[in-house]
């Protein structure tokens, strides 16, 4: 490791980089202040049959230590009743893409500098052929309120944090309800919650919509995120690691659940998991991300057996299976994920690479199309395209 | 490679391919297989308790057992001829735990007497050979950490005993368990929350080593630089403080500041959950490569089953402070019997779209400690559930050679007798109702 990736600044520079970050930090916020007209965040889909369309994503994150590009070029299509997963290791840049698209991004550090993240709606219509959207990236907050919580929900990874500890879960139940309907009375807001309650498969709906999340299991308070993002019927579910912080035996009634709503209600669910196991059982679509950018992209099968990218492989290969023999050594990527801070030009996984080859060296590689569907980023697979 | 032949050989063989014997009070034995044909003899404090094996190459493994311990003990093994036999194995039960329980007292009396407990660890017996690995396997609140920390007496037990290298250890105090300590190291879980933030990381790692004098003063830095070596750490890191390291660098300095007391056994309570599964993979490979090169015997305490299979020899499957089944790795794997056993493999998502397994789908939550179901434990979740569960405590069954387990359904005593105890659980509930009757009537 080079002097250049620690930590150490000197002050001098430590100076220079927060000049910079106020200065930065101003400018896109004014952005955000000025005022806009549906015109200016109304954009076309590419293709009716998506959901979100996300293309050319940057989120960085303005810290002391330098600008880290958290999300970096990030392109990739939700499906309509499609299940998506979105695999990496930890940050890498998947988190970051899901909280870009509810403007949930840490202001003023974090900002979205580039990028578009098409919705589409039906509240906006036609133009031509085409189907009208929003742009979130360019959407006022105050209009993105309609949408998020209703159109597009999210669970989060932590049900212990993610529910408020003063309130009965009847109450933020019913808040969802109260923000996006005006016009509902508590007795019919009451009524639909105890209703999404015994969807989810809680067995005494009544007294769970009295208690307090303190009062539940971790598995439960998990089920009581998922009505919380089912009761406003949406569009996309972003499930941001829903199962990690539960038990194998709980993680897979909740991985049975969310695949049953998802069926019965015909939502799109964005999967954001770093377990393959997972991800294999649940996705459609796989999206896999480095440092950043989207290095592969495909569908589930296509990504499971077929795998392009040398990380791909790797996270595979490295992955212990229950019924894989336990004599060889594991198979490990060797090595650690870059710095965000001062990211190379080159291929970000060259250090780790075991395949690289001279023009690795080279700028960072183009998304190459194998197949339809399957994307990989890597000079491998240069030669097939031509 | 010894660890290899010695764990492959008593599984894969039957009986006529080895020979077991215990060796009499006198210390000695004979044992006979096929040419070979030999004589044991032992020097220790009980070696009535000593057991010999004889394998069909001729080779002689002498096992003490943690109560004994193979410390200031002899073997000698000779052949009919009178010659010393080279190809003798020396181990020993490196740590074994018998009955242990552990209950968190819940409510109190006025005089200090506890009323209502909480049973996190509850009758767990487990022998580990030195060298070995045992996995301990659960869901969350089942008592696999708690068990670890009795075992280091970093909770004093509540009956039960613990025997480490041939010394009960149970009910030492403080200042005896000091000579231990350097013997039994622990990894925790977040290798973020377990290093101390004002330390560099030479500092961490030589600290222990000050403190026991594991080597001279003047070559303790040589040592820890030996040891960051073994543990894949670059030499600069020395002076560095564990912030500025990533989560599987900090667990290597985990694992670096508990090898470098020279431990016996080490206690891995979650010691890969928190890292990515590439990092993962490199933590896992260096537990085991320093197990080959240490002789290092593991409690391996984790929920990711795939892990555990990868890492273990022998596993254990905890529910609710109870054990369900034991067994060899292997045998649990293709063979598991408890109902538990099959829904947590069956639960462990498998990494191909195109696998669909038959899953055995837990109804429901793991109820709370504090107040365990009665009978079966499990019964409350089981598919399997009989009447019988619900009354009556399952006995642990050895089914096959060392894979025991506890469940009815494995208990020919139970399943032969099935109409006598439904009559008895119906007798039961009738009983129970009359009384809640009664109770009522007197209320009314």
């Amino acid at each position: 490791m080079s002097k250049k990736n620690t930590n150490y600044i000197s002050i001098k520079e430590s100076r220079a980089i927060l000049k910079h970050n106020i200065k930065q930090m101003k400018y896109y916020e004014s952005l955000k202040r000025r005022k806009r007209s549906v015109e200016d965040y109304t954009t076309t889909m590419r293709d009716s049959n998506n959901v979100v369309e996300i293309e050319g994503l940057k989120t960085v994150f303005f810290t002391d230590n330098g600008t880290v590009m958290s999300v970096n070029g990030v392109s990739f299509d939700i499906p309509k009743n499609k299940v998506v997963g979105v695999v990496g290791e930890s940050g890498c840049g998947k988190s970051v893409t899901s909280l870009s698209i509810m403007q949930l991004v840490q202001a003023p550090q974090g900002q979205v500098i580039e990028g578009k993240i098409r919705f589409n709606t039906d509240d906006l219509g036609m133009d031509g052929d085409k189907k009208l959207a929003y742009d979130i990236v360019q959407m006022p907050t105050s209009e993105l309120y309609k949408i998020r919580g209703k159109d597009i929900t999210m669970i989060f990874q932590e049900p212990m944090t993610s529910l408020n500890p003063v309130f009965t879960i009847g109450n933020q139940l019913d808040e969802v309800l109260f923000v996006h309907t005006p016009e509902i009375t508590p007795e019919e807001a009451k009524a639909h919650s105890i209703e999404m309650l015994k969807k989810v498969g809680i067995a005494m709906p009544e007294r769970v919509y009295k208690s307090y999340p303190h009062e539940l299991s971790g598995g439960m308070r998990q089920r009581v995120m998922i009505a919380m993002a089912l009761s406003g019927n949406p569009k996309l579910i972003i499930a941001d690691e829903p199962t990690t912080a539960l038990d194998v035996t709980i993680q897979a009634q909740i991985l049975e659940l969310l695949k049953e709503l998802q069926r019965s209600q015909g939502c799109s669910i964005m999967l954001i998991t770093h377990d393959l196991g997972v991800i294999a059982e649940m996705a459609d679509e796989v999206v896999v991300m480095y440092a950043g950018k989207v290095i592969e992209k495909g569908t589930a099968s296509e990504i499971f057996h077929n795998p392009l990218h040398p990380y791909t492989i790797g996270l595979q290969k490295s992955k212990p299976l229950i019924t894989s023999p336990s004599d060889q050594p594991l198979f490990s990527i060797p090595g650690q994920v870059p710095n965000p801070i001062n990211l190379p030009d080159t291929c970000y996984f060259k250090n780790r690479c075991n395949r690289c080859i001279g023009k690795c060296d080279g700028k960072y590689p183009e998304m190459i199309k194998v197949s339809d569907t399957h994307y990989v980023s890597c000079y491998l697979y240069e030669k097939e395209e031509k | 490679m010894a660890k290899k032949t010695e764990k492959i050989q008593p599984v894969a063989t039957q009986q006529p391919e080895q020979v077991v014997t215990f060796t009499d009070a006198q210390g000695s034995a004979n044992v006979q297989l096929g040419k070979y044909n030999y004589t044991v003899k032992v020097e220790c404090k009980s070696p009535e308790k000593v057991e010999v094996t004889l394998f069909n190459d001729g080779s002689v493994k002498v096992k003490f057992p943690a109560d004994v311990g193979k410390k200031n003990s002899k073997v000698s093994v000779v052949d009919s001829n009178g010659n010393e036999v080279e190809n003798v194995i020396v181990k020993e039960d490196i740590l074994e735990v018998r009955n242990l329980k552990k209950y968190f007292p819940l409510s109190k009396t006025l005089l200090g007497k506890t009323l209502t407990s909480l049973k996190a660890v509850d009758d767990v017996s487990f022998k580990l050979e030195e060298g070995t690995t045992i996995g301990v396997v659960g869901e969350s609140g089942c008592g696999k950490t708690t068990l670890g920390r009795t075992i280091l007496k970093l909770y004093e037990s509540d009956g039960g005993s613990i025997y480490f290298m041939g010394d009960d250890i149970t009910h030492l105090k403080r200042k005896q368990m000091l000579k231990y300590r350097t013997d039994i190291q622990l990894i925790f879980q977040d290798p973020y929350s377990s290093l101390p933030p004002r330390m560099t990381v030479g500092n961490i790692i030589a600290e222990a080593v000050r403190v026991h004098h594991i080597v001279p003063k003047d070559q303790v830095k040589d040592y820890v630089h030996d040891i960051m070596k073994q543990c894949g750490l670059p030499r600069h890191f020395y002076d560095r403080f564990p912030h500025e390291f990533s989560g599987g660098q900090r667990q290597r300095i985990c694992i670096a500041r508990a090898l470098a007391v020279k431990p016996r056994l080490v206690i891995c309570d979650e010691p890969v959950s928190a890292l990515d599964v590439s990092i993962q993979a490199q933590i896992i490979n260096l537990l085991k490569k320093l197990q080959k090169t240490k002789g290092f015997s593991y409690v391996f305490i984790s929920h990711d089953l795939s892990v555990v299979k990868y890492i273990t020899d022998k596993i254990m499957v905890m529910y609710l402070g109870n054990v369900m089944e034991t067994g060899e790795t292997d045998e649990i794997f293709d063979n598991p019997l408890h109902p538990y056993t099959k829904a947590l493999f069956s639960a462990v998502p498998v990494p191909d779209p195109d696998v669909k397994m038959e899953r055995i789908i837990l109804g429901g939550d793991i109820p709370s400690p504090a107040n365990p179901p009665k009978g079966c434990k499990f019964h409350t979740r089981c598919s399997q559930c009989m009447d019988v569960c619900k009354f009556k405590t399952p006995q642990y069954i050895e089914h096959s050679k060392n894979h025991f387990v506890a469940c009815h359904l494995y208990d020919n005593e139970v399943m032969s007798n099935l109409d006598k105890y439904n009559k008895e659980y119906k007798e039961m509930l009738l009983e129970e109702e009359q009384k809640a009757l009664r109770n009522e009537k007197k209320q009314g």
